[in-house]
Order: structure tokens, then C-alpha cells, then sequence
């Protein structure tokens, strides 16, 4: 379990979160949304223990974030950072490997125990053929497997995701977010930034939408995704349907202008 | 296609093979012509205890002047290319080598200074009580100091970060620069020693070099092969690192110490030797990858045979006895070379 407690955060002198509270329950799996610059990510490094809010307490578990040895830490909870660049070609076993660092003993490094959870996390992201590529020659969409296979390899409880599947292509992102649930059903506790509503709505049980660096709407799709509160945070218009077969509401946008001949 | 560990393999066995064979060889090339079966002589009397012929002067100039010479050269090289894979790993700058966090210049400084003493009452006797070894024990003080200047300056605000050590590095190199220029005007006699000390050389330097060297060759290896698969977390950068478990501020200041420790002692005893720690690393993760423990192992050895070599043609090209700066040789090698391996490097990944 997470605790969000009364956190503002941000950097340097500009103040991205103010005075947050925030629950996430064991074995939820929740999506965080929300326009470019509304402190999606702030959030998520503040909960991954890498940003030192500048009041509040984010507790894991009951201590506090702050409080954890790292690699503690890393043993119940992985992260998949936004936008990595990776500074050399690791191979893509090599990276996915490292997910495998916080259980591992020491200098002697992985056993052969650590070599097959990484061989499942890889065939389970879909990635067997690019095992001994190096992750320089992948394309972004592949890259972004390989971190998640990194992920799935750390195996803790709890997995916190940005942004899981830029850059990754539709059928791709079924994939990863099939799996995704599978992992919750498990017993995962997930929280995700995603930028896509209706992603968010066929997968996830509770929706947290930021603004502003507050948390404008928190619920179930059903609950919160609405044309109004969907135009407020986003200043947009749009419409709701009500899926064909899974009956949870999708959005639809529309250009602002009308561009028809 | 052959895989990496193929190619791994491959590699430190044919480095592993001609280590020895170029120790050998190197032992040839010299101001007085040896040949092949002269110096076989010298080390299986050497290898076999025969006491007699280990007092001959052609023993001597094989093992005390040459053989010397060619393990400092080769120790050197390997730290040298160690410190710069260390380096670059931490960094996740490609460009950035052993003396980019100015512990060169430390040394540069120290050394300067103890040529400049020369000429002062105090200086001159630690001249007298040091002897050969005065100037690169200064030069190795200086290398520490500025070291450890920089990992103070780089702490500022908080956690020791990779920019804020970058430009620490920068701040306290152009600071010692300008404090070397001041001893050169000060001092004009001492200007011909200080440059051609700092352009690197291994001209005079023996088994006294090899024994005050090795002690931090050790004490600076121990934490880079232990922390060598943190390198690999490292070089993605502080945050994932920190995601995947690392204690990054323990493990980078121990990795920092040990490559800090190993150019200190390197540029302490043989001046500013550049390129070996650039370009090594380059050409290894090029042939087999970028994982650090093979590519530390592979580098080493290539950058100690890369330096043997240099020195070889630093020592024999010029006749009469005459010496060129090994740090020229490496520079004006390593300069063309790299760029015929880098154009190369990137045709093939297009194609």
C-alpha cells in the first residue's frame, strides 16, 4: 500500500505538486492522467523515493519512502522511468538483467535462477528475438519492451510505470497492458501514467486525473469519464461512447475548427 | 554472426597471447642492438637463477633498463585505459577520459612545482633526500589534492552529480593550469623541464617507478572490479540506477577513488600520457560490446600493449639515442587511427 501524504513537490523553486493526498490500495491498478505539465511524472519520482518532496511523506508500506535502503526498496517496488537514452550498447539481455540487481548477492552477480526469471520476463514482453541485439540499434517501440521486460523481471509487488508504452504500436500496447493486468491479478499493485483515455478506461480499475498539480477527478472510468470533467481537464471538446462490447465510456475527439471541404 | 561472448573471448585470448610476446619483443628495441638470442639468454639466466650472468652489463640493460621500463609502460597503459572506461561509464560521456575530472592537471602541478623548488634551499633538499623518486611523488601529492577537490566541490548542494562533477573537474583544471603558467614565468630556466615532463615520457624511469606505482595499481583496481557490473546500472544514469537498487553515491565515490587513484599514480609517474584512456575503450566496445566487466578486461590489456608499443617507437625512432615524448607517439597515432576506426565504425552500421 501507498500513501500519498499532503506532498508538494517540485523543482528548484517551481512548485509542480501542491498539497496532495493520495491512496493507492493493495492490488489496485491505477492510471494517472492528465495534460502535459500537470505533474504526472513529479508524482511518480516523488513515490519512486528519486525526488525529495518539499513537505509531505510518501509511505510504502508504512515507512516512509525516504526511510528505505535502495535496494530494499527495488525489492518491492520497480519503476520504468520516461524517456531513457541509453549512454552505450548494452545488450538487451544485459538490460534486462539489471532488473535482477537488487535480489542479486554481490560481486558473483546473477545465478541461474535470476537467468530464467529474465528469460521469462522476455518471452513474456514479446522480445525473445532481440535477446542479444544491443539496445542501440532498437527502435523506440522496442526499446520500451526491453524496460518493461526490465520491470517484470524485478518482480515486486508493487510497479510504478511512466508512460509503459510510447512509442509502442496498438497492437503492442494490448500486449504489454494484457499483461499488465495479468500481473495484477496476481497480486500486483500497479500505477501507471498514460496518456491514453481509453486505454486507461478498458484497463484500469480506478482513474486519478492531475491538473494543475492537484487531483481534479479520482474514480472509475465510468465515474469520471464524463464530456464535462474530460473538457474541463483537457480544454477540449469531446464526445463519449459507450464501448460496443465492453461497455466502458471511450472518448472521441474532434478538431476545434471545421476543416471539411 | 558470431556473438558477443565469442567475440569476448576471442579477444582477451588474443591479447592474453600477446602480452608476453610484445614484453619479449619490446626488450629488443633499445639504443644497443640486442639480438633475439642475447636477450632469450638474459631472461632464461634470469628465469633459471643463473648468477653469474644476471651481473653482465647486457643483463642489465635488458632487465634494469628495459624490462622495467616495459612493465611500467605496460602497467600505466592498463590504467590508463581502465580509469577512462571508468570514466566514460560514470560520466555516459564518450568523450570523457582519465583526466577529464582534472586529476591530470593535479599532477601537472605538483610536478611543476617540485621542478620549480629546484632552484629554492627546501626544494633542493628534497631533491637530495627523494632523489629520482621526489618528482612523481609530488606530482602523485598533487593528483590526490585536486581529486579530492573536486569530489568536495562537486558535492555542493547535495549529492555528488554528474555535471556538477564535470565542471568541478573543469573549474580545478583551469585553476592549476593558470597556477603552472605563473611557476613557468616565474621561473624561465624551468620552463624545458615542466613541458617536456608534462608531455609524458618513460625515459630513465625503472624498477624505483614499477614499486612506487604498484601499490595504487592494487588499492585503485580492488573497487573497479568489484563495483565493474555497477558500471554497466551506472551508465544509464543516477535515476534508473538508484529504480534498480544501487546505493549510487557510495558506489560511484568508491569507482571515482579508484580510476582517481590510478591516474594520479599513472600521470605521477610517467607525465600526461593522452588518447590511451579515449580511444581504448572505443576500439574494445566497437569489436565486442559495451558490457563493462569483459570490457575492462579487454581494455587493459590492449591499452598496456598499446603504451609498450608507443614507447618502443618513442625510444627507437629518432637516431642516436634520442627520445620522443611517448605522449606525442600516442597523439599522433591515436589521432588518424581513431578516425579511420570511427569512419569505419559508422559505415558498418548503415550498411
Amino acid at each position: 500500500m501507498i500513501a500519498v501524504e499532503n506532498i508538494s513537490a517540485g523543482y528548484g523553486r517551481r512548485k509542480v505538486l501542491s498539497d496532495m493526498n493520495l491512496l493507492f490500495s493493495e492490488g489496485t491498478m491505477t492510471a494517472v492522467l492528465g495534460p502535459n505539465g500537470s505533474g504526472k511524472t513529479t508524482l511518480v519520482s516523488s513515490i519512486s523515493g528519486v525526488l525529495n518532496p518539499l513537505a509531505g511523506h510518501i509511505k510504502v508500506a508504512g515507512k516512509d519512502v525516504r526511510d528505505y535502503r535502495p535496494r530494499e526498496l527495488a525489492e518491492i517496488m520497480s519503476v520504468l522511468p520516461q524517456k531513457v537514452e541509453p549512454a552505450f550498447g548494452l545488450t538487451v539481455k544485459s538490460m534486462v538483467m539489471m532488473g535482477r540487481y537488487a535480489h542479486g548477492s554481490g560481486f558473483f552477480g546473477y545465478d541461474a535462477d535470476d537467468e530464467k526469471i529474465c528469460a521469462e520476463a522476455i518471452q513474456r514482453v514479446g522480445i525473445i528475438h532481440l535477446t542479444d541485439r544491443t539496445v542501440s540499434e532498437l527502435s523506440g517501440g522496442e526499446f520500451q519492451r526491453v524496460l518493461m521486460a526490465r520491470t517484470v523481471s524485478q518482480q515486486s509487488k508493487i510497479m510504478v510505470l511512466d508512460e509503459a508504452a510510447s512509442g509502442v504500436d496498438v497492437a503492442g500496447k494490448i500486449e504489454l497492458f494484457d499483461m499488465l493486468k495479468t500481473l495484477n491479478k496476481q497480486g500486483a499493485t500497479i500505477i501507471c501514467v498514460i496518456h491514453d483515455l481509453n486505454l486507461a478506461s478498458l484497463y484500469f480499475d480506478r482513474l486519478v486525473f492531475l491538473s494543475e498539480g492537484k487531483a481534479v477527478l479520482d474514480g472509475s472510468p465510468a465515474e469520471v469519464i464524463t464530456k464535462d470533467n474530460i473538457s474541463n481537464v483537457y480544454k477540449t471538446s469531446v464526445s463519449i461512447v459507450e464501448h460496443p462490447e465492453l461497455g466502458v465510456p471511450q472518448v472521441l475527439f474532434s478538431p476545434s475548427g471545421d476543416f471539411t471541404m | 554472426m558470431e556473438t558477443l561472448d565469442k567475440r569476448r573471448v576471442k579477444a582477451v585470448a588474443v591479447l592474453l597471447f600477446l602480452v608476453p610476446v610484445s614484453i619479449f619483443a619490446a626488450c629488443l628495441f633499445g639504443a644497443y642492438d640486442t639480438s633475439v638470442a642475447q636477450v632469450f639468454g638474459v631472461f632464461k639466466s634470469a628465469i633459471f637463477g643463473d648468477a653469474e650472468s644476471t651481473k653482465s652489463s647486457l643483463s642489465f640493460i635488458v632487465t634494469d633498463l628495459r624490462l622495467s621500463r616495459i612493465c611500467l609502460s605496460f602497467l600505466v597503459g592498463m590504467s590508463l585505459a581502465v580509469a577512462g572506461t571508468v570514466y566514460q561509464g560514470i560520466l555516459r560521456n564518450p568523450l570523457a577520459d582519465p583526466f577529464t575530472l582534472g586529476v591530470s592537471s593535479g599532477a601537472a602541478f605538483g610536478a611543476s612545482l617540485a621542478i620549480f623548488s629546484g632552484s629554492t634551499v627546501l626544494g633542493a633538499g628534497l631533491w637530495l633526500k627523494f632523489g629520482s623518486l621526489f618528482l612523481p611523488l609530488a606530482a602523485l601529492a598533487g593528483a590526490m589534492a585536486a581529486l579530492g577537490a573536486v569530489l568536495m566541490l562537486g558535492r555542493i548542494g547535495g549529492s555528488l552529480r554528474r555535471e556538477t562533477m564535470v565542471l568541478a573537474g573543469i573549474v580545478v583544471a583551469t585553476f592549476l593550469s593558470a597556477l603552472i603558467s605563473l611557476l613557468k614565468s616565474l621561473d624561465e630556466d624551468s620552463v624545458t623541464s615542466i613541458v617536456f615532463w608534462i608531455m609524458g615520457s618513460f625515459q630513465g624511469r625503472g624498477w624505483d617507478h614499477v614499486a612506487l606505482f604498484l601499490p595504487y595499481f592494487i588499492l585503485g583496481m580492488i573497487p573497479i572490479i568489484y563495483y565493474s557490473r555497477e558500471l554497466d546500472i551506472l551508465s544509464l544514469g543516477e535515476t534508473q540506477a538508484r529504480h534498480l537498487g544501487m546505493d549510487v553515491s557510495r558506489v560511484r565515490l568508491y569507482l571515482l577513488v579508484g580510476s582517481g587513484l590510478l591516474t594520479g599514480a599513472a600521470v605521477a609517474v610517467s607525465g600526461i600520457i593522452g588518447f590511451v584512456g579515449l580511444i581504448v575503450p572505443h576500439l574494445v566496445r566497437m569489436f565486442q560490446g559495451a558490457e563493462h566487466r569483459p570490457l575492462l578486461l579487454s581494455s587493459s590489456l590492449l591499452g598496456g600493449l598499446l603504451l609498450v608499443w608507443s614507447d618502443v617507437i618513442a625510444r627507437s625512432l629518432l637516431p642516436g639515442g634520442e627520445e620522443l615524448p611517448v605522449g606525442v607517439v600516442t597523439a599522433l597515432l591515436g589521432g588518424p587511427f581513431f578516425c579511420i576506426v570511427l569512419r569505419g565504425g559508422f559505415r558498418g552500421t548503415k550498411s
